[in-house]
């Protein structure tokens, strides 16, 4: 069995793993810490734990530190990313203290790892106050925020401002998502692993079991959404453009994909929605698969002829590059991070409303060569900017701009 | 219209799109507005050259090389090299000038695609069809 590189270079092709190795010369003897809050779940820990293993490949002396907080600790930070993402959200002050111990006591272990390291990335507010516990740094100080944070809670925001301002840079996801702050700002868009389930090759048997036992007829067109029920990502303005695609294309089927049915009052509401825009349609299949049906969720988009992502809101909405990768063309929402996925008209369409989507849906359904290729320029168009490799090219990208100087060009040998 | 590749500092081309965005803003009678969703961000831009471990020394060689050439390398010699050589020539010109009058012809068909209206990809394919297509009848 290879290694993890050779596996993505199977993938991504040996230019892309050659050029990692380029990168990482410059790193060479540089201690790298990543800080988080969690080992397991969450889309951070998920991130780290394919990401650090492929740096550690690479030569790079990288390690995973994780701090570790109370129930009170994880309440508070549940509210900073609450506040981030425009909740108003009041922390009592007794949390904040309780925040601001938890980081000093873990400094207490971590502090001389992190003032001896080269680059220290703290992922999150949960650990961004760690800062102000390690004066003697040597090293550069990089707060990556995961979090959209385009219109935060404003009070929360200038209490965690404070600690975010003495890094030495930020990384955000996306531009709309970052703020104002006293260092330079870096983006790096997020990221599919093409070995995951979620996205790995599947045997066209494979496929064909699955949506079958889904009730799903695979010789009829099927047009699809993958998300949580929730109305920012408008599902029932979804069946509105299925009905209208339907009129031309009376075979057509329509798959809702989402998470199982919650306590949460909104997203059972919003269901309830959708069920009555169904009506009882046979051809419309609304489902709610368990958290870790990637595989399934994977068969789904494979056997789709079309994806939709018809967000009114989102934040990066990276479902759409998942189906861009099984190379389905993606009729998205003109919003958030769906505009730097879906280039329109080559890779898919943009569209801002139900007749919008469905007059892109029956151009494509009608001109079945265009769909096709409209399909494999959005496949190679995520295997240039979509894939893990291009996220730790930009990781290494950063650590090289930031030890070895900022001109507009880095020049490798 | 701004040709990016017609100035030879990037400050020179910002200044001159503040200048035209200021010229337009002062024509304007209304006050200008955008959604929060709709915003502009100014984002600058580091390029890391990568040594694509290649290196051809006869211009009939760009038959084979030029297909396998990555988007990325595309862009480097055709676009980027716009913005660092002398005369703003494309990587493929300013090395086919230096065989005196001998490419003359081709570099003329270069000059001739406008790399700003297709995607990266299909820039590799017209390049490789200009060179297949010249060094086919040179043969």
């Amino acid at each position: 069995m290879g290694s993890a590189l050779d596996k993505y270079s199977e993938i991504c092709g040996p230019d892309v793993i050659d050029q990692l190795r380029q990168l990482v010369a410059p790193l060479k003897g540089a201690k790298v810490i990543h800080v988080n809050s969690t080992r397991k779940g969450g889309g951070v820990a998920e991130i780290l734990a394919k990401l650090v293993p492929l740096k550690k490949e690479l030569g790079i002396d990288v390690s995973w530190e994780v701090i570790e907080g109370d129930a009170d600790f994880f309440k508070c930070t549940k509210g900073f990313h609450n506040a981030l993402q425009g909740n108003k959200v009041e922390i009592p002050r007794s949390l904040l203290t309780n925040y601001e111990e938890t980081n000093r006591r873990n400094s207490e272990d971590l502090r001389s790892k992190l003032e001896d390291a080269d680059i220290v990335f703290i992922h999150d507010p949960q650990p961004a106050s760690l800062l102000d516990y390690c004066p003697d740094r040597k090293g550069k100080w990089i707060w990556r925020c995961h979090i959209d944070a385009s219109r935060p809670y404003r009070p929360v925001w200038k209490y965690l401002r404070n600690f975010v301002s003495g890094y030495d840079a930020s990384i955000f996801s996306l531009a709309a998502f970052a703020q104002p702050l006293p260092h330079v700002e870096y983006l790096i868009a997020p990221s599919i692993d093409p070995l995951s389930e979620k996205n790995i090759e599947l045997d066209p048997s494979e496929i064909e079991s699955v949506v079958s036992g889904l009730g799903v007829d695979l010789e009829r067109p099927i047009m699809t959404q993958v998300s949580r029920f929730d109305i920012f990502k408008d599902p029932v303005g979804v069946i509105r453009a299925y009905r209208l695609t339907k009129k031309f294309i009376p075979t057509l089927q329509l798959i809702l994909a989402g998470g199982e049915a919650t306590d949460d009052p909104e997203a059972l509401s919003v269901l309830d929605d959708v069920r009555t825009a169904a009506n009882d349609d046979p051809d419309i299949h609304i489902m709610l698969l368990p958290a870790d049906a990637h595989r399934s969720i994977n068969a789904i988009q494979r056997a789709s002829d079309i994806v939709l992502q018809k967000s009114l809101k989102e934040g990066f909405g990276l479902t759409v590059t998942e189906a861009m990768w099984k190379g389905k063309p993606v009729i998205g929402g003109d919003t958030g991070g769906i505009r730097i996925q879906v280039v329109n008209h080559q890779t898919g369409f943009l569209s801002n409303t139900p007749e919008g989507a469905a007059l892109r849906a029956r151009y494509l359904l009608f001109h079945r060569d265009l769909l096709q290729e409209m399909g494999e320029k959005a496949r190679n168009f995520v295997r240039e900017n979509f894939l893990l490799t291009r996220h730790l090219r930009e990781y290494l990208t950063l650590m090289v701009s930031l030890l070895h100087g900022r001109g507009d060009r880095i020049e490798l040998e | 219209m701004l040709d990016p590749t017609s100035f030879d500092r990037f400050e020179e081309m910002k200044q001159e799109l503040l200048d035209i965005i200021e010229e337009r803003l002062d024509e304007s009678e209304h006050i200008l507005w955008a959604s929060t969703d709709q915003q502009f961000y100014f984002i600058t831009s580091q390029i890391v050259v990568f040594s694509a471990r290649k290196t051809i020394v006869k211009p009939a060689e760009l038959v084979s090389v030029v297909p396998e050439m990555t988007s990325s390398s595309i862009f480097y010699h055709f676009i980027d090299a716009r913005t660092r050589t002398f005369g703003h020539l494309d990587d493929f010109r300013a090395w086919l000038y230096g065989f005196e009058d001998k490419y003359r012809d081709l570099c003329d068909i270069l000059s001739n695609v406008d790399p700003f209206f297709s995607t990266l990809p299909e820039l590799r394919q017209q390049l490789s069809n200009i060179f297949k297509d010249y060094f086919g009848k040179e043969r």
